[in-house]
C-alpha cells in the first residue's frame, strides 16, 4: 500500500496536546511558500476552515481509495503490498 | 452566549451614518434604519464582540487621499474613541483554537512524518522572525 494514503486516511480529529506549538509552525510553513495569511481573527478563522474542509475531503477520499485498493488486492487484481524497503528499494 | 460582529468600513463609506448606527447600537442597544423606519432592540442577554476595521483611501486617489487618514476617521466616529480599544495593524490578533485548526495541525504533523522533504520546514522566514502568536483557548 502507499504509505501516504495510509497516513492520510488515519489522520485523527482529536486536538493535539502541543497544538499551541504546532500552529506557529503551520503558519511559518505556509508563509515560506508565499501563502498570504489573513491577519484579522475572522478572516484567519475562515482561512483555517477552508483548509480543514479540504483536508477532511482528502481524508474521506483517501479512506475510500484505500478500501478500493484493499479490495483489488484481495481479488488478485493488484499484487500483494511490499512491506519492506529492502525488498524493493525503488518503492 | 456571545455574538461576534465584524465591520469592514470602506474609506468611501458614509462615516456620519455609520457613527449614528454605532451610537444607537453601543449606547442604546438599538438598530435603526432611518430609510424604512424599522427598529430592533438587541438582546442584552448576549455578550457582544464588535470588531471594526477602518480603512484609508489609497495613495493613488489624489483627490481624497490627503483627507482620508485614520485620525480623521476616528474623529468622525467619536463613540469609538470612548468605547473601543484600538488595535494597530502590526499586531497579530488572537486565534481561536477550534476543530478546524486541530485537523490542520494533525495533517501538518502527518505530513512531517511521512515525507522526506529536502528542506527544513521549521525554518523561520525573515519577516516572521518576530512573529508572536497569541492563542485563545476555545471555551
Amino acid at each position: 500500500m502507499m504509505p501516504a494514503l495510509e497516513a492520510v486516511k488515519d489522520v485523527p480529529d482529536t486536538r493535539p496536546d502541543d497544538i499551541e506549538a504546532v500552529v506557529p509552525q503551520v503558519l511559518s510553513w505556509l508563509a515560506a511558500r508565499k501563502q498570504r495569511i489573513p491577519k484579522l481573527p475572522l478572516h484567519r478563522r475562515n482561512f483555517f476552515a477552508m483548509l480543514a474542509r479540504r483536508f477532511r475531503w482528502l481524508r474521506d477520499a483517501s479512506a475510500r481509495l484505500f478500501e478500493i485498493q484493499v479490495g483489488l488486492v484481495a481479488e488478485g487484481f493488484l499484487p500483494q503490498p511490499v512491506t519492506s524497503r529492502k525488498v524493493n528499494k525503488y518503492y | 452566549m456571545a455574538i461576534g460582529v465584524h465591520f469592514n468600513v470602506s474609506a468611501y463609506a458614509p462615516i456620519a451614518l455609520f457613527d449614528q448606527f454605532l451610537q444607537g447600537l453601543v449606547l442604546w442597544g438599538l438598530i435603526y434604519d432611518p430609510f424604512t423606519g424599522d427598529m430592533e432592540q438587541v438582546d442584552p442577554a448576549f455578550k457582544w464582540h464588535i470588531f471594526i476595521e477602518l480603512n484609508c483611501a489609497p495613495a493613488e486617489d489624489t483627490q481624497f487621499a490627503n483627507q482620508s487618514s485614520m485620525d480623521n476617521s476616528l474623529k468622525s466616529l467619536p463613540i469609538l474613541c470612548h468605547a473601543a480599544q484600538r488595535q494597530t495593524e502590526n499586531e497579530h490578533l488572537p486565534l481561536e483554537l477550534n476543530d478546524d485548526v486541530a485537523i490542520v495541525c494533525n495533517f501538518f504533523t502527518a505530513y512531517q512524518g511521512t515525507t522526506r522533504y529536502p528542506y527544513n520546514i521549521n525554518i523561520e522566514v525573515s519577516h516572521f522572525s518576530t512573529f508572536k502568536l497569541d492563542v485563545l483557548r476555545a471555551t
